[in-house]
């Protein structure tokens, strides 16, 4: 027996390089091994990546979000930027304490996504702000400083007013001498002349508000107003977060103390959009230089307009200095530049006429000389950050949070997806979110019947309306004595108040929770799944007894063939599962209902009522209180990049299989018929049909074996170099997939062994065609060929 | 022969308003913007209320003060109590929104939605129809059981308004407004207002009437299910406080 397959073995050897056919069936399996090797490492790599970028800041392993909700949680938001519409978690502190009761669940924090403006105001606006408050705060003698601290304080931003009042006057000037004054609205022209003049400013702390008054409503709108900005937000217990998700950084400041309001901003969001525009386009032109970009190369058209803008776009910087201020910038500047010029704007200009060459001394000459005088972000670690948001409730809600830190997560530092959420105290978060309690649903309806108000719909609007006769009458009415609102300050706390609280954490679980991260003690895949099923017959225990009749009657819409397809693809496992419940065995699992309730909600539409109605009473007989899904369900579309990754990959396996089938099909066939003759010979002289069989295997199987171990090799040595190189995060974007600044592809053991074991199952299949062949040659037919 | 004369009649009279000159349209804007001043000081307390499809509704109860003679406007939110406190200010051009909250002032623009609802600052302020807008007379149709002039509004250059052409209908009989549409510049129609309830009120510092809608029901047409209700619930013509418009004051509401 093993002399036999030792005589296979060195036949097959002998035979390896004997034909063209076997070196090109060779390399197409060696090639396929190799990129089996690469591809399985690289999309491994891909998809753990994303799962760390995406459980290790935000989703933990498992979310879980109420049953009742209209649509399913998507952390990250909704294709179109919008929030998915959750119903809030109800007990939010029992459920967490039920989790906790599981051995591998390690922690549950409460989160809730929205997002909201920023305050809107010009430089102008923001200075007087200023001002206003420091007037406020004296009248009260809780906040008020000793007249020395006021009048300094006061001044100084007194004299910021003046100076921007100055530039105003000055623009005005230029508007008239280009012979353009029509232009001017006579108005503001009075305002300027009135507000830059010495009688106002000496006239000031008389009237100190209907100074600011004017100020702000003449003065003020002259200047463009700051752009309005959108944040995103997670709300949560900060505290919980930070000790859950160990990637986050504070990279300056402090994280918000244990149970107080506050805010964490994102170190992207900060750099992109809170920074003075200036010189976040210089730090893009050093970030452009360092990868290679050159500012001579004109073609290089985003490197120009930062460029550009830079040269034409000084006023921010302007605006900010007061006068002492801008004599010092503009002594520096005429120094660095070796200029005369005294107006600041046009020194700037000049400034910011950027080369290759001076790039590196001006950049560093902005940071070292200018910087140090401005305002580089417009909220800055320590600043109250009022942001207005428009509540579930109706209407506007607006909080002011401190800004105590500025965060990054590690590896993530790059990444606009990691950092685009800013991170807000949960008690905020629902100011914000202005969730309509009972308590206010009860008051408005009170309201609304006190009013009585009739309803018209828009359809007969003009019938109802206009339609009668006693329609529009003018009715002669008294007056009726209206009482003013004497005080609404018993209903909130104060901002200062808010500032200072502490909450406890009964007060930061209880309340509206609209969804919750669990984290694992053991997150590994296969620890994801158990522990998620835990969780979900944990929560399916206080479901009640599953309705006999609903599930006969959905089981009759699905026997009867009622139900659109997809519908009932979705519905069959459902009601089985039912049936299982009803016999006291696990019912349906949270992806089946999941699924069944979003093919309900698809189809509602082709369903006649009654259909409908039956199989809603299912799912809601069906659904647990509480959904459980894993990270990657709750990451939404970013989550389905893992599906995309893994489709890829069996789709890469698919082709190559196809391929090397048919290549190794042919190249064995081809190989089989050349070989005619020396099979028939072997027939003739006493070689049995299955030494012929073993011979055309073992053959097959030492070419599949060399090229593909060797191919696997060489995909081993290549996944070695590019984990030892890294693959670089060339987009910003790819940070948050790579899941920092480069991909290391990790070499898989069991990658090179699936390579080989898929390259050999793939040609043992393909050579039963010419095994065929091979054992029909007989003695006769081969002499006859030699003949 | 009679339904010859009373047709013969009606297209004069038709012809008449036809012909009307750009004064007399003007005369016709100015007599709302009239009307409806209150020379003196002015208070009213106003229900407003805005029904979204599957959401809330927001509902809000409001005290407006305003001061014709200096072109002020104060609104001020007394119910419900998360409300209680909010206000906006006009001061000249600018619309300023306090939110006690956060104790801070935003300057907002004329799309300002008020309090959240398709509400505009202009729905609850003096009429100003014939110093912003110049008329034209596009004909006259049937409103209800009603016989109206159609006029259209184009705004005047430089003056900033939440909408810049509008579409009047006015009773022909009374000249009560009855129906207000206002479109973008773009022309796409953005609301469809009707007023159903007129009411007067005789002012002693006017030494006329004072008019004043009792009830305004905006529909909104970019979304079609949106749709807000103002009610004024009374007006109260008394001397207000000499420092009420000012943000001081609003601010001491909730101080």
């Amino acid at each position: 027996m093993f002399s036999k397959l030792a005589v296979l073995v060195r036949i097959a050897f002998a035979n390896l390089f004997g034909s063209g056919i076997n070196i090109l069936v060779g390399v197409v399996l060696f090639f396929g091994a190799a990129l089996l090797v690469v591809g399985g490492a690289l999309f491994g790599t891909l998809d753990r990546s994303l799962s760390k970028s995406i459980v290790g800041s935000v989703t933990g392993h498992l979310e879980v979000y109420s049953a009742r909700s209209k649509e399913k949680l998507e952390v990250y938001g909704k294709f179109d930027g919008s929030d998915s519409n959750l119903a809030p978690i109800e007990g939010f502190s029992e459920l967490k304490a039920k989790l906790l009761q599981l051995p591998n669940v390690k922690s549950v924090v409460p989160q809730g996504t929205s997002g909201a403006m920023l305050g809107s105001g010009n430089t102008i606006d923001l200075t007087l702000e200023k001002l206003r408050a420091l007037y406020r705060n004296q009248q009260d003698p809780k906040t008020a400083l000793s007249e020395a601290d006021f009048r300094a304080q006061a001044d100084s931003v007194k004299g910021h007013v003046r100076n921007m009042i100055g530039l105003l006057a000055k623009d005005l000037e230029k508007v008239t001498e280009l012979g353009t004054a029509e232009s001017v609205d006579p108005e503001e022209k009075a305002a300027l002349t009135k507000t830059a003049s010495e009688e106002f400013w000496s006239t000031f702390d008389q009237e100190p508000y209907a100074h600011l008054e004017l100020l702000e409503n003449k003065v003020s709108p002259m200047v463009a107003d700051a752009d309005l900005l959108f944040i995103r937000y997670l709300g949560t217990d900060l505290d919980a977060y930070q000790q859950t998700f160990d990637r986050l950084q504070i990279v300056e400041g402090e994280r918000v103390p244990k149970g107080r309001r506050g805010i964490l901003l994102p170190r992207f969001f900060q750099q992109e959009y809170l920074k003075l525009k200036n010189a976040r386009r210089l730090d893009k032109i050093r970030d452009a230089r360092e990868a290679g970009r050159k500012i001579s190369n004109e073609d290089d058209k985003e490197l120009q307009r930062w460029l550009r803008e830079n040269q034409t776009q000084p006023r921010e910087i302007v605006l900010q200095l007061d006068g002492i201020q801008t004599k010092q910038a503009v002594e520096k500047l005429q120094k660095a530049l070796s200029s005369q010029e005294a107006d600041l704007a046009a020194l700037l200009s000049s400034f910011f006429k950027l080369t290759d060459d001076n790039f590196d001394e001006r950049y560093k000459f902005f940071y070292a000389e200018l910087a140090p005088m401005l305002a580089l972000y417009r909220v800055k670690v320590g600043d109250t950050m009022t942001l207005r948001s428009f509540g579930r409730s109706g209407g506007f809600e607006a909080v002011s949070v401190k800004v105590y830190g500025i965060f990054e997560f590690n590896g993530l530092e790059k990444s606009p997806v990691a950092g685009a959420a800013a991170l807000i105290d949960m008690v905020s978060f629902r100011e914000l979110y202005g969730f309509l309690t009972s308590d206010k649903a009860a008051e408005l309806q009170a309201l609304k019947d006190t009013t009585k108000a009739k309803s018209v719909s828009r359809e007969n609007a003009e019938a109802d309306l206009f339609g009668s006769d006693d329609a529009v009458a003018v009715v002669e009415t008294k007056e009726s004595k209206i009482v003013d609102l004497e005080r609404a300050s018993g209903l909130r706390e104060t901002a200062a108040e808010k500032a200072t609280r502490v909450y406890t954490q009964a007060e930061i679980d209880n309340g509206v929770v609209m969804h919750a991260a669990v984290t694992l003690k053991d997150g590994s895949p296969e620890a994801i799944v158990a522990t998620r099923a835990e969780i979900e017959t944990l929560l399916a225990a206080a479901k009640k007894a599953p309705a006999a009749d609903v599930v006969a009657a959905a089981q009759k819409l699905l026997d009867d063939k009622k139900l659109p397809f997809m519908l009932a693809a979705a519905a069959g496992p459902v009601i089985d599962g039912e049936k299982q419940r009803a016999a006291g065995k696990d019912g349906p699992n949270d992806d089946q209902l999941i699924a069944f309730k979003e093919a309900l909600f698809n189809e509602r539409a082709r369903l006649d009522p009654a259909a409908y109605q039956t199989l809603d009473t299912l799912m809601e007989g069906a659904r647990p209180e509480i959904w459980v899904v894993s990270w990657s369900q709750a990451a939404g579309a970013l989550g389905q990049f893992i599906d995309v990754f893994r489709l890829i990959l069996v789709g890469m396996v698919v082709a190559f299989a196809l391929v090397a089938l048919i290549v190794v099909s042919i190249g064995v066939t081809i190989a089989t018929l050349q070989r005619t003759a020396t099979i028939g010979t072997l027939r003739a002289i006493g070689a049995q049909r299955p030494f012929v069989v073993g011979m055309v295997f073992t053959e097959t199987v030492v070419l599949t074996l060399v090229f593909g171990i060797l191919g696997a090799l060489v995909g081993a040595a290549t996944v070695v170099y590019l984990h030892a190189t890294g693959i670089p995060a060339f987009r910003d974007e790819l940070y948050f997939f790579f899941s920092g600044p480069a991909l290391r592809p990790d070499l898989d053991v069991a990658n090179l062994v699936f390579s080989v074991v898929t390259t050999l199952f793939v040609s043992l299949l393909a050579v039963l065609v010419p095994v065929f062949l091979a054992v029909r040659v007989a003695p006769v037919t081969a002499m006859q060929a030699s003949e | 022969m009679r339904s010859i004369i009373i047709a013969s009649g009606l297209f004069f009279a038709a012809s008449a308003y036809a012909q009307l000159p750009k004064e007399e349209l003007v005369k016709l804007l100015a007599e709302q913007d009239v009307r409806q001043s209150a020379t003196g000081d002015y208070k009213s307390l106003v229900y407003l209320e805005q029904s979204e499809k599957d959401k809330a509704d927001v509902v809000r109860e409001l005290i407006i003060y305003r001061r014709d003679a200096d072109d002020k406007l104060v609104l001020l939110f007394t119910k419900p109590k998360s409300e209680e406190g909010k206000g906006y200010l006009r001061l000249d051009k600018n619309l300023w929104l306090y939110d006690p909250n956060v104790g801070k002032w935003e300057r907002t623009t004329e799309r300002e939605r008020i309090g959240g609802t398709n509400s505009r600052r202009q729905d609850f302020d003096e009429s100003r129809l014939a110093i912003e807008f110049d008329p034209e007379l596009v004909g006259e149709e049937k409103l209800g059981k009603f016989d109206t002039l159609h006029l259209k509004l184009t705004v005047k250059e430089g003056i900033d308004v939440a909408y810049p052409i509008i579409e009047l209908w006015l009773d022909k009989a009374t000249h009560n407004l009855l129906k207000r549409q206002e479109f973008a510049l773009s022309g796409r129609l953005a609301r469809t207002s009707y007023y159903p309830k007129w009411q007067k009120i005789f002012s002693e510092s006017k030494k006329a009437d004072v008019w004043f809608p009792g009830e305004i029901r905006i529909f909104d047409e970019i979304e079609k299910s949106n749709k807000t209700m103002i009610i004024f619930k009374s007006v109260d013509l008394s001397p207000l406080d000499a420092n009420l418009f000012t943000k001081a004051w609003l601010e001491s509401k909730s101080r």
